[in-house]
């Protein structure tokens, strides 16, 4: 076999991926889901001829190593029995086969040339419906699998080109949007024919040698840029954990718990410590665990460098005991396993990783965690002619987080999803017997901080043209507690708000003219708050307030530009409590326009500052030492703190006073002061969320109250001391003055 | 003499090209644009191309019968945000859908690669219209077009009050489901027009009536930005030239592949985006129907972007939804993609010891490392000039001097870095480059489910036919045409077009269609055909002149996409239901693939849309009969050394002066063709030869396949 030069190589690695991202695209293109075209629910990858992803594409994130997954799974258990053929194709939503829950249907096809079986590739689609109890499929009020969608394991859809009518009705039989489903189907086979035919094309101009060259090339390089990207990066420890309140039986809190661990050119995340698996469908498989982590690595790491899994993964160590919320075991109920603990666990991960860069050089690429997760709902029922409706509701979003520099984005989206996109109020309307009465960005929902999070979107939905009740199923988590850690002293974000406000007189408003533009001017008989999974009938005269939960913030808020707050309030972005209360900010009112009153703000902050001290308690019983503002600088740590030579000693150092918080190798909360505050103080949306039982910690410098943490707890928890940095591993080199 | 003027407008130069009375080129010129006072650099290129003619600009310009102008005010307002202070007026409750622009305005335009860099995704910023020009008005129509909310009466006397407050000079109505029912905005605007004179007021029915409010507010509103620049910049432009001596009134090229008038321009100032691209393509499908080639892939390859478009069956591809800057606008607009390629792209080395290319780009300043601007990167003309496509003599005949030794000294640090030659790091990089291309069109042409074998190339912008017969080569399309004038290409095109008007509105039906809903569509057709002729009769098109094309555009039920169906017969007909279903499926089928379809889906109508031609008053482009001999000898310059990369190393190679090629001539590969402003390299594998437009005609030997 020659060895193919160096730039053909080149040439062919870009080829591959763009023969991926062309698969990705066509599927989306004919898709007929809105969850797909629009949403951009779906993924598509090129593997290795044993089922190594080579590429994925950039779409759902939290997909990213199912399909590999899958194909594993058929490869294990189709080889040795009828094998596979050139033209055969194969479909899955088994969560213990490769899919992430039900809804997302996989199809997988071997590409051969001649008799050498040379790639897979394969496309994940969500769809609208799959069938089970509930119309779109997540399902409340089932303790296990047994009482949701019906399973289907690796099955050939497609033998050697012709589409077998027995599976392909058993694909789509179960579903309330059959039709859809049959025609996504079609979508895939189109997308999936011409990477066939484009993989065909490159054998023909460069020989097989050379495609078979080329993959592996992919997995060492981006191995090479990824072991690089480590390397640079700190080593330490750095713990997260992320909440899920609600099984879909009962509305109690379920824990994730991760410790990463950076060495060297390794990452190691360690999920020892999770719940149990919940009997009710949160749960998710171990692919779920797998891509849930790797969703948050994609973005947060490897934003310059392909993303190729198969590359990653000789870097990557994940540890997890198997029966736990994302490791869960047959017959576990997992129909809610994307947006539930898959999503969780991904949100549990980018918190450690956005540490982790918080304490490197990578400013600008540090992000607070964007919203916590989808707030979703799904609808069934008549239109007033009689015909069936099943809607998925896929536009309450987010926002993102906070950024090193830059705020987050208003109305973001969902992190690890950057392509995708939700629709139009004329869309959802055109399809469903529902009228938006607002869909706008809601105030005061983002985490605050010195750079703050984007806030996320609101929404109140009427039926309008129904005919009869509209069967209503909520799920979402993070309506309990905030579920967006802030960044070094950075807010957390809000709750996620469900009001449904019964028999709320709308239609009589409208009549007369008016419509109303906040909750507070509903007239409804009653409202009720819902769980954050829960059922429910939506009558005709009632209505259906969605808020959603933004992205943390970063940095103590009162070191935000006082201008930029006075921005925010006229924008109505923040509300001017948050203004007064959590930032700072005085604001003058002059001709109709505020301003920032510049002496008071001073005052202001500083007696903020003074309460913050008041109320304190240290952590530990700390011996303090003296500060130095002279002391060499070797790194910075978030917004907060400073890495410095104090003596023959490294120290934490508080950032703005340079008061010693600990030693280098120590959490430096065990120096600092802490309180508890109630949630609302963050956000008038909190006062929904269970305020007996969930805890907002605030850890401050004991000298100045400079904040270094914000944590959300339970309230029997101990301090999550969740950052322990390796001794020696920091930069021996100083910071430059500029810094 | 009669004289027809094309002027197109680019960053850096503004180009003119005057076709007299027979069709032939009577005169191409450059001259500098001029930033924000765009006519200067317009009246600057008329002038020298009367000079050419040895002719006063008075004398040209009262000789000339039509005046085609490519003008980038309007894409340079929206890019440079430097339109007009704008407002929206949104029904109550939804006017944030702008800043919300569907969570996805933040990847909107963007490449994979930039998606993937999560962190630096930023919505439009700023965005065209601010918070505190953002009004909500109560008013709400529901899907069936019928009044929920009636409008608020003394909600429009405050609003009117608050824009006069804020002196704004552009107001964008866009209100829920106003495509169906469209009284409120109407109302809206007549009072708006009424209290504010002065003021710039469009609506959303009018300006795109089709469904997504999202889309259509942002439409709405990147027209109202654009409008009063634009609207004075053409009067002022008009009023310059009918004082220079010109009698009619000025054509606009459009993005929509055709010429339109002020009177259309004026309403709709947005169809004047990208104008200049497009018009690129509008001269390629005319040498396409001069040539008897229906399938064309157009590349354009200039500085720093590579742009592709395709003509199918001779006709041009329009993109419904076309991004500007970040906002998905409803303006149908030729379909160009685009990739980071061109002449200034940078080559470099990535810390795995990879060569890669762009899609960063040295720019024209400092630009290549040759041009001696104080580059020290080197870039893809650096490589053109080592590989010896470019001739070192320089460009522009001589006017453009490059250097040779410090491309050279910018390409050494790679080649030490790689432990390759110099000229190994320069055949890759040219490799590379033109690998990102193919791909480009690999992926524009398979797009529309279409082999690029069924294609033929056109050629043109300042680099292409640097790399055209290799990018041909690796497609398997055996010909190429490099335009005589392919650096004023665009201009030349946009003489081509021909007045083109469309109408287009939202109609919602599913298939199976009866009688009485195929009469409805006809109806429906037949009234935005009337809108059309009513321009047209504004512009004195007289009736005779005038086609429509009909098309409805359909999809599957719950897809996004449409396919645009062509009607050609008559709806009211009693079958013409089952029959516009056939068309769709069997269109589809040839798209994706026969296994794609899936009938019992549903087969939905969305949109309906006219296109309205106004007999071309343009010359045919005249060939110059071919009389001479095949024989190149006589445009032969000194040999230089070149490099092809199926030969592997520089070798003594053929080179002919572009401008002492005559018609007939015939030159076979290896060998280059200097021209003024280009370089045509001819690999072994090629043949060319000169026709009587003066195009390069370049046919490729069948390829040699692996195994």
């Amino acid at each position: 076999m020659t060895k193919t030069d160096p730039i053909t190589l080149t040439v062919l690695r870009n080829r591959l991926m763009s023969i991926n991202d062309e698969q990705g695209r066509i599927a989306s293109r004919l898709s007929g889901s809105p969850v797909v075209y629009e949403a951009k629910d779906f993924n598509s990858a090129l593997l290795t001829p044993q089922g190594d992803s080579l590429y994925i594409g950039i779409y759902m994130t939290r997909l990213s190593l199912c399909l590999s997954a899958a194909v594993k799974t058929v490869i294990q258990r189709f080889g040795e029995s009828v094998g596979f053929n050139d033209g055969d194709a194969w479909v899955t939503n088994d969560p213990w086969a490769g899919a992430v829950h039900m809804n997302d249907i996989l199809m997988l096809a071997p590409i051969f040339h001649g008799k050498t079986l040379v790639a897979w590739t394969g496309l994940a689609m969500h769809e609208v419906d799959v069938g089970g109890p509930n119309p779109g499929s997540f399902t409340v009020g089932t303790p296990d699998v047994y009482g949701e969608a019906p399973l289907l394991p690796p099955m050939k859809l497609i033998d050697g080109g012709k589409i077998r009518p027995d599976i392909e009705a058993m694909v789509s039989r179960n579903s309330r949007t059959s039709a859809l489903n049959a025609l996504d189907i079609r979508a895939r086979i189109a997308a999936i024919d011409r990477t066939r035919q484009r993989i065909a094309e490159v054998i023909t101009e460069y020989g097989l040698d050379a495609l078979m060259e080329a993959q592996g090339h992919i997995v060492s390089l981006t191995g090479a840029s990824f072991s690089r990207r480590l390397s640079a990066l700190p080593d330490g420890r750095w713990a997260s954990q992320a909440f899920i309140d609600h099984d879909g039986n009962e509305n109690q809190f379920y824990r994730i718990k991760l410790a990463m661990t950076k060495s060297g050119d390794k990452l190691r995340f360690d999920f020892t410590g999770t719940s149990p698996q919940a009997r009710g469908a949160i749960n998710c498989t171990r692919v779920g665990l797998d891509s849930g982590v790797f969703s948050a690595i994609l973005p947060m790491l490897c934003y310059d460098i392909p993303w190729s899994p198969a590359g990653l993964a000789a870097h990557v160590e994940i540890i997890s005991e198997e029966g736990t919320i994302n490791n869960a075991r047959h017959p576990a109920a997992v129909s809610m396993a994307t947006v539930q603990a898959t999503f969780a666990t991904s949100h549990c991960t980018y918190a450690a990783i956005t540490k982790m860069i918080a304490c490197s050089d990578l400013r600008e690429e540090i992000q607070a965690n964007w919203a916590p997760a989808w707030h979703g709902m799904t609808m069934g029922g008549r239109h007033s002619d009689g015909r069936p409706f099943t809607a998925v509701l896929l536009d309450a979003t987010g926002g993102s987080g906070a950024r090193g520099r830059r705020d987050g984005i208003d109305a973001g989206g969902l992190a690890g999803a950057p392509a995708m996109a939700i629709g139009n109020v004329e869309t959802y309307e055109k399809e469903n017997p529902i009228l938006y009465v607002w869909r706008n960005i809601a105030s005061d929902t983002g985490g605050h901080g010195r750079t703050r999070g984007g806030n996320g979107m609101t929404s109140l939905i009427v039926p309008h043209g129904v005919g009869g009740p509209i069967d209503l199923t909520a799920l979402s988590h993070g309506v309990s507690q905030p579920e967006s850690p802030g960044l070094f002293g950075g807010a957390p974000s809000s709750v996620q708000v469900r009001q449904v406000f019964r028999t709320a007189g709308l239609v009589e408003r409208f009549a007369t003219g008016s419509v109303p533009d906040e909750p507070a001017g509903i007239a409804a008989q009653h409202i009720d708050t819902l769980a954050a999974k829960q059922r429910t009938l939506l009558q005709p005269g009632d209505a259906v307030l969605t808020v959603c939960a933004g992205g943390a913030g970063y940095g103590d808020p009162l070191e935000r530009e006082p201008a930029k707050v006075a921005e925010d309030v006229a924008a109505g972005c923040i509300s001017p409590r948050i203004a007064a209360e959590i930032y700072g900010v005085a604001l003058a009112t002059q001709d109709g326009s505020a301003s920032v009153d510049k002496a008071a703000t001073t005052g202001l902050r500083e007696s903020i500052r003074a309460q913050r001290l008041a109320q304190s308690k240290p952590v530990s019983a700390i011996v303090r030492v003296a500060g130095d503002d002279r002391a060499p600088v070797h790194a910075l740590i978030g917004e907060a703190l400073k890495l410095v030579t104090l003596g023959d000693q490294r120290w934490l150092t508080c950032r703005r006073c340079d008061q010693p918080m600990s030693e280098a190798d120590r959490d430096p909360k065990h120096g600092a002061l802490w309180r508890e505050v109630p949630m609302e103080v963050y956000s008038d949306w909190n006062r929904f969320g269970a305020k007996s039982e969930v805890r907002v910690r605030e850890f401050c410098c004991p000298s100045c109250a400079h904040l270094i943490g914000v944590q959300v707890a339970l309230k029997d928890d101990p301090i999550l001391f969740d950052l322990q940095l390796t001794p020696g591993a920091g930069d021996p080199r100083l910071l430059s003055a500029a810094e | 003499m009669t004289y027809y003027i094309g002027i197109d407008i680019g960053g850096t130069f503004t180009d003119c090209a005057v076709l007299d009375g027979q069709g032939r080129i009577a005169a191409i010129a450059k001259a500098p644009s001029v930033r924000g006072e765009q006519d200067i650099g317009v009246m600057a290129a008329v002038d020298a191309a009367a000079a050419r003619l040895g002719i006063g600009t008075r004398a040209l310009l009262a000789e000339t019968r039509v005046f085609v102008h490519g003008c980038t005010v309007a894409t340079n307002a929206i890019i440079e945000r430097k339109g007009a202070h704008t407002a929206l007026v949104a029904t109550r409750g939804h006017q944030q859908a702008l800043l919300i622009g569907k969570a996805s305005q933040k990847v909107a335009g963007r490449t994979t690669q930039q998606m993937t860099h999560q962190s630096h995704l930023e919505k439009a910023d700023p965005p065209l219209v601010g918070h505190a020009d953002t009004f909500g008005i109560t008013e709400r129509i529901d899907r069936n077009g019928k009044i929920v909310v009636a409008l608020s009466e003394s909600e429009l006397e405050t609003l009117i009050a608050s824009l006069r407050d804020r002196k704004v000079e552009a107001v964008a109505i866009a209100l829920l489901w106003s495509f169906l029912e469209p009284a409120h905005e109407v109302r809206v605007r007549d009072r708006l027009t009424a209290a504010l004179p002065g003021v710039y007021v469009c609506t959303s029915h009018e300006i795109a009536p089709l469904l997504g409010e999202y889309e259509r507010t942002a439409t709405t509103v990147a027209n109202a930005y654009v409008a009063p620049r634009l609207n004075t910049y053409i009067a002022s432009l008009q009023q310059k030239l009918g004082e220079a001596g010109f009698k009619f009134p000025l054509l606009l090229a459009h993005c929509m592949g055709g010429l339109t008038t002020f009177e259309e321009v004026g309403a709709r100032p947005l169809l004047t985006l990208d104008s200049g691209p497009v018009s690129g393509v509008l001269g390629s499908r005319y040498f396409g129907e001069a040539y008897g080639e229906p399938n064309i892939i157009c590349a354009d390859m200039g500085g720093t972007t590579f742009d592709v478009a395709l003509i199918e069956n001779g006709r041009t591809i329009l993109d419904e939804e076309p991004v500007v800057d970040r906002y998905t606008c409803l303006i149908p607009k030729v379909a160009v993609e685009s990739i980071g390629a061109g002449g200034g792209s940078i080559v470099w080395v990535d810390d795995n010891e990879v060569l890669r290319v762009g899609p960063h780009s040295a720019g024209a300043r400092p630009g290549p490392a040759c041009y001696g601007h104080g580059g020290t990167e080197p870039a893809i003309t650096d490589v053109d000039l080592e590989l010896g496509y470019i001739d070192d003599a320089g460009l522009l005949g001589g006017e453009f001097r490059l250097d040779r030794d410090k491309a050279a000294a910018a390409l050494d640090p790679l080649a030490d870095r790689l432990g390759m030659s110099r000229l190994e790091v320069a055949a890759g990089s040219y490799r590379i480059v033109n690998a990102h291309m193919a791909d480009l069109m690999r992926r524009s042409s398979i797009d529309r489910g279409r082999d690029p074998r069924e294609f033929v190339l056109f050629a043109y912008g300042g680099a292409a036919a640097l790399h055209i017969a290799y990018l041909a080569h690796e497609l398997r399309i055996s010909k190429v045409y490099v335009p005589s004038f392919a650096t004023v290409f665009s201009a030349m095109g946009m003489l081509t077009g021909g007045i083109l008007h469309s109408a287009e509105r939202s109609c919602t039906l599913h298939a199976p269609l009866v009688q009485q809903q195929t009469e409805q569509m006809a109806a429906g057709l037949a009234e935005l055909e009337g809108q059309i002729a009513g321009l047209f009769e504004r512009e004195h098109v007289a009736g005779t002149d005038r086609s429509y094309e009909r098309f409805v555009h359909m999809k599957y039920r719950l897809q996004q996409g449409s396919l645009s169906v062509p009607v050609t017969y008559d709806l009211n007909a009693p079958d013409a239901g089952k029959r516009l279903v056939t068309d769709f499926e069997r269109q589809y089928a040839a798209l994706y693939g026969s296994n794609a379809g899936f009938t019992a889906a549903g087969i939905e109508i969305v949109k309906l849309r006219v296109d309205g031609r106004g007999a071309t008053v343009l010359p045919q482009i005249a060939p110059e009969p071919v009389m001479g001999s095949a024989d190149p000898s006589p445009a032969a310059k000194q040999r230089r050394k070149v490099y092809f990369i199926e030969i592997g190393e520089p070798i003594d190679t053929a080179i002919f002066d572009g401008s002492k090629l005559t018609a007939g001539m015939e030159i076979a590969g290896p060998a280059v063709i200097d021209r003024m402003g280009d370089s045509i390299v001819l690999p072994s594998f090629a043949e060319a030869v000169v026709d009587g437009f003066g195009n390069v005609v370049i046919t490729l030997r069948p390829h040699r396949e692996k195994e």
